[in-house]
């Protein structure tokens, strides 16, 4: 009788240090932003950029996503949920370049934790080919994952 | 991970108490019909070696048949030792043991407690030999709630959940109204679900969106591998309480993000899963008479 009073104990004492046990805490963003990499098309290396201003089309003041006073070799491109399409200005120098990006989106709920956002699907990315050389979608499907979804070869001449 | 180690420490556990079982107490009061406690001692007891006097030798009667003799006494010496070995017995329960029904009031009262998703369900277990239990299991559940600092609301309406499975009673020797056991189930649930008061703040293109989210509809199948405890507190009546680990193996598309409350189960990301049942007991058969 003891002994089972005394498990009984145990295992209540377990469950209680246990009840807050989950996975408790957004693991992944709070929002769905496709990340851009940078390359060199040469050799298909990562490219760090210093000299790239990047900034959405329509956004207000113009403001920045990249600018010239850092260097980075990747980018977040955020885009607008009830928009079908966003474009972004590449500027170096005298060049510029617009990526266009077509997609879909529709809400997603991502759990307690992460709450509700956007899921995007590509659909297109188009380009002017002036300072961009090509893109390479690696996954269509934009989730707050954080992940490299697009591939930016730039003609780095 | 940590909560199936856990969760596999606490089997553990009760497998090495369950080996204990001279310390396991058989209650004279019991409500159900306990075993002859002589024949449980035998089982108890370790085999001893026969240690045969020195004065003792082997010898065969007019019969032919072999038999041991006290050479100073002349009398026939008996081993009492080897008459005392312990005798094989399996379950002695009957097949057709007794029938457990429970109300597990866990999610009532952390509902009362302030959680946010629960209701409640009463279940059945069929007792075979006091050591195989078939389960089932039916329940309703619902969940609503608006996270602090959240972007929504989340709202599931009542919906029901089934499970089936079985438990394993490590005590099954002893006296049923005390059961350690593992246990498995596999439950299945429809649950429908929606968000309302959603907004989507875009800091760079400083947006704030307000989607409609349809109302979705998903089949989730989940298993809960588990350990309990039976403690009768009155007559009939007993106290349960199980800890399982707990994951949703299957489920149909979710297009629009899965459901965060799994009736029957709980939250979806949490593998702990408790339950605290009041059960009654009903015998399947008379009190089994006392064997000399």
């Amino acid at each position: 009788m003891r002994s089972v009073w005394l498990t009984y104990c145990l295992i209540a004492g377990a469950a209680l240090l246990l009840g807050g046990c989950s996975n408790e805490g957004c693991m992944n963003n709070r929002n769905s932003i496709p990340m851009a990499g940078f390359y060199r098309l040469a050799d298909e290396e990562k490219l760090s950029v210093s000299k790239l201003e990047i900034y959405g089309v329509g956004s207000p003041g113009d403001s920045l996503l990249l600018d010239t006073a850092r260097s980075s070799n990747q980018v977040y491109l955020p885009l607008r949920g009830m928009q079908p399409s966003a474009q972004f200005v590449f500027k170096a120098g005298n060049l510029t370049d617009t990526l266009t990006i077509d997609y879909n989106s529709y809400p997603f709920f991502d759990g307690e934790d992460c709450g509700a956002m956007w899921r995007y699907e590509l659909t297109s990315v188009s380009y002017l080919h002036r300072l961009i050389d090509s893109v390479f979608v690696t996954d269509p499907l934009i989730t707050n994952v954080e992940r490299e979804r697009l591939m930016i070869f730039l003609k780095t001449e | 991970m940590k909560q199936l180690l856990t969760i596999l420490c606490l089997t553990l556990g009760f497998i090495a108490a369950a080996q204990q079982r001279t310390s396991t107490p058989v209650v004279a009061t019991s409500s159900r019909p306990t075993p002859p406690t002589k024949e449980k001692k035998l089982k108890e007891e370790k085999p001893k070696k026969s240690q045969r006097p020195g004065s003792v030798v082997e010898v065969t009667d007019d019969m032919g048949n072999s038999l041991f003799l006290d050479t100073i006494s002349g009398n026939e010496w008996v081993d009492s030792m080897a008459l005392a070995q312990p005798k094989a017995i399996g379950n002695i329960y009957p097949l057709l043991d007794a029938v457990n029904i429970g109300a597990d009031i866990y999610p009532a009262l952390g509902r009362a407690l302030g959680q946010h998703y629960g209701l409640g369900s009463v279940w059945a277990r069929l007792s075979l030999h006091n050591r195989y239990f078939v389960a089932a299991e039916f329940g309703l559940s619902k969940a609503s709630d608006r996270p602090e600092g959240m972007n929504y609301s989340y709202r599931s309406p009542i919906c029901p959940f089934f499970k089936i499975g079985a438990d394993y009673n490590f005590f099954y020797n002893s006296n049923p109204d005390y059961q350690i056991y593992a246990s498995v189930r596999y439950g299945l649930t429809r649950v429908s679900y929606s968000l309302s008061d959603v907004e989507i703040t875009n800091g760079y293109w400083n947006l704030t969106e307000r989607p409609d989210f349809p109302t979705q509809r998903s089949w989730n199948g989940f298993l809960q591998i588990g350990a309990g405890i039976h403690v009768k507190i009155w007559g009939p009546i007993a106290l349960g309480w199980g800890v399982k680990y707990q994951r949703v193996i299957h489920h149909s598309a979710e297009t629009f993000g899965a459901p965060w409350a799994v009736p029957g189960m709980g939250k979806r990301n949490s593998e702990l899963g408790l339950s605290l049942s009041i059960i009654y007991t009903i015998p399947l058969h008379k009190p089994l008479p006392p064997q000399e």
